[in-house]
């Protein structure tokens, strides 16, 4: 641009320059670039030195006095380099400073609340995040504790019917028929006892299924007509139950095996309806 | 350069302009009413016109001191640079303005001896050495730089105006001007 401008300059001066090519050549003055306007002071200097050919006019003296009583009637119509033309600048400085720094403020406050308000976002989907992961943790650890209780169940019921195996292959096998006549005669029961390790398995079917408040218990009577309770047992809908516990009762002794429907948790006399009986032979 | 060798005084008169100092500018208009006078009217052509015209550029130049930038020139540049363009102004929106429409009374006024125009004898000593510098070098410039730069300069004709007039291309007036200005200068440099 400085090539450009330094072949412009001398015609700028003279008055040579289209508007356009003028305001590119002002444009480029503006910048402050030193050669071109160190340039263009020294053409209008030589432009200005021609009026020095001009033979000197005089004017008329008319033209002075209207010049000092046009003065004195606007002595306040003055642009003043200072003080006040400073105090304009310097006004219109702060109160430019003051937009700047106003407009400055409010796009860094803009800024700052928009990352706020998307952190605080972030923030609440992280506790829903973890929120859900909680439930996560309960609902998995209350399917592992359901699990633990299946297993255990499981593991109690393979237990009992390894003992029912061993029991049913014992030799000393015996087996007491329970009959649940004349009550209901659906309802049979059985007894399996093995008389070398003094353990017995009760076995029930087709007992009415009792509500929550009620239990089968099963009972040995002695020839004496004592009445042992040998434990409680419910049976699933289809009205089948089991019982499995060791005796230390040689079954020699007990004439007879009875179920009655007891009070939850089982009675130590017999109070209610008997539902099975049978007798040793 | 010529008119960098006015006396410091004219930067200090500026500044007492600038500042509303009346006297600053009765000293300042008796120094250069003279020379600027001679510019608007070998531009306007019009002694009335001129005197106008000289009228407006100090009332301008009382207004709007604050304007002038030293960095810029010589105050004597801005005050001539100013009336070349007010009085250029001027002949471009009168219709009576033209080369040749020159009062006979008028011109008598023009040849007025350099001592009566200037401040005082040594002003007016300074002026006609700085008047003789440029006439020489304008003499030296070939005859179309020369010629051109005169009607640009002192009949305030556009580049246009002086193409048409001269028969000659825009891009050689404008040419004859530039290389004109940039030999003025080179001998202005030397003198």
């Amino acid at each position: 641009m400085c090539q450009q401008a330094s072949e412009l300059i001398p015609l700028y001066v003279a008055g040579g320059l289209s508007d356009n090519e003028a305001r590119q050549l002002q444009s480029h003055l503006a910048t402050g670039c030193p050669g071109c306007n160190a340039m263009l002071t020294e053409f209008t200097t030589v432009g200005a030195t021609l009026a020095l050919m001009l033979p000197p006019a005089q004017p008329n003296p008319d033209v002075h006095a209207s010049l000092m009583a046009r003065i004195e009637r606007h002595a306040d119509n003055v642009e003043p380099r200072t003080p006040g033309q400073s105090r304009r600048w310097y006004a219109m400085g702060g109160l430019a400073a003051a937009i700047v720094l106003a407009v400055t403020l409010i796009a860094v406050s803009s800024y700052w609340h928009l990352v706020i308000t998307q952190k605080n976002q972030q923030l609440v989907a992280m506790r829903d995040r973890l929120d859900a992961a909680k439930n996560s943790v309960n609902l998995l650890t209350a399917k592992y504790q359901a699990a633990v209780q299946t297993t255990a169940l499981l593991q109690l019921q393979i237990k009992q019917s390894e003992m029912t195996r061993k029991m049913f292959m014992a030799k000393q096998l015996q087996v007491v028929a329970l009959s649940g006549k004349p009550v209901d005669k659906r309802a049979v029961g059985r007894i399996f006892y093995n008389a070398k390790t003094h353990m017995w398995q009760f076995c029930a079917m087709g007992l009415k299924p009792l509500p929550p408040t009620k239990t089968y218990e099963l009972w040995f009577i002695t020839k004496d007509h004592t009445k042992k309770a040998a434990g409680t047992f419910n049976v699933d809908a289809s009205g089948d139950g089991m019982l499995t516990a060791a005796v230390g009762q040689n079954m020699d002794k007990v004439s007879a095996v009875a179920v009655t429907d007891e009070p939850a948790g089982g009675v130590a006399v017999p109070t209610g309806s008997i539902q099975l009986i049978g007798t040793l032979q | 350069m010529s008119v960098q060798s006015q006396s410091a005084d004219d930067y200090v008169l500026m500044e007492a302009i600038a500042a509303g100092d009346p006297a600053a500018m009765d000293r300042l208009y008796k120094k250069y009413s003279g020379l600027l006078l001679a510019v608007c009217q070998r531009i306007v052509n019009n002694r009335t016109d001129a005197e106008e015209v000289l009228l407006d550029v100090f009332w301008e130049l009382w207004r709007r001191a604050s304007r002038y930038e030293a960095s810029r020139g010589a105050p004597v540049t801005y005050l001539i640079t100013l009336a070349r363009s007010r009085a250029i102004d001027r002949k471009r929106s009168s219709k009576t303005g033209s080369l040749h429409q020159v009062d006979v009374g008028e011109l008598a006024n023009l040849n007025v001896p350099a001592n009566k125009a200037a401040d005082s004898p040594g002003q007016a000593v300074e002026f006609a050495e700085q008047g003789e510098l440029i006439r020489t070098a304008m003499e030296s410039l070939p005859g179309p730089q020369r010629k051109a730069l005169e009607m640009a300069y002192f009949d305030g004709l556009s580049h246009s105006e002086i193409a048409a007039k001269a028969q000659l291309p825009l891009g050689t007036v404008k040419s004859h001007i530039r290389l004109g200005l940039i030999h003025l200068r080179d001998i202005l440099r030397k003198g």
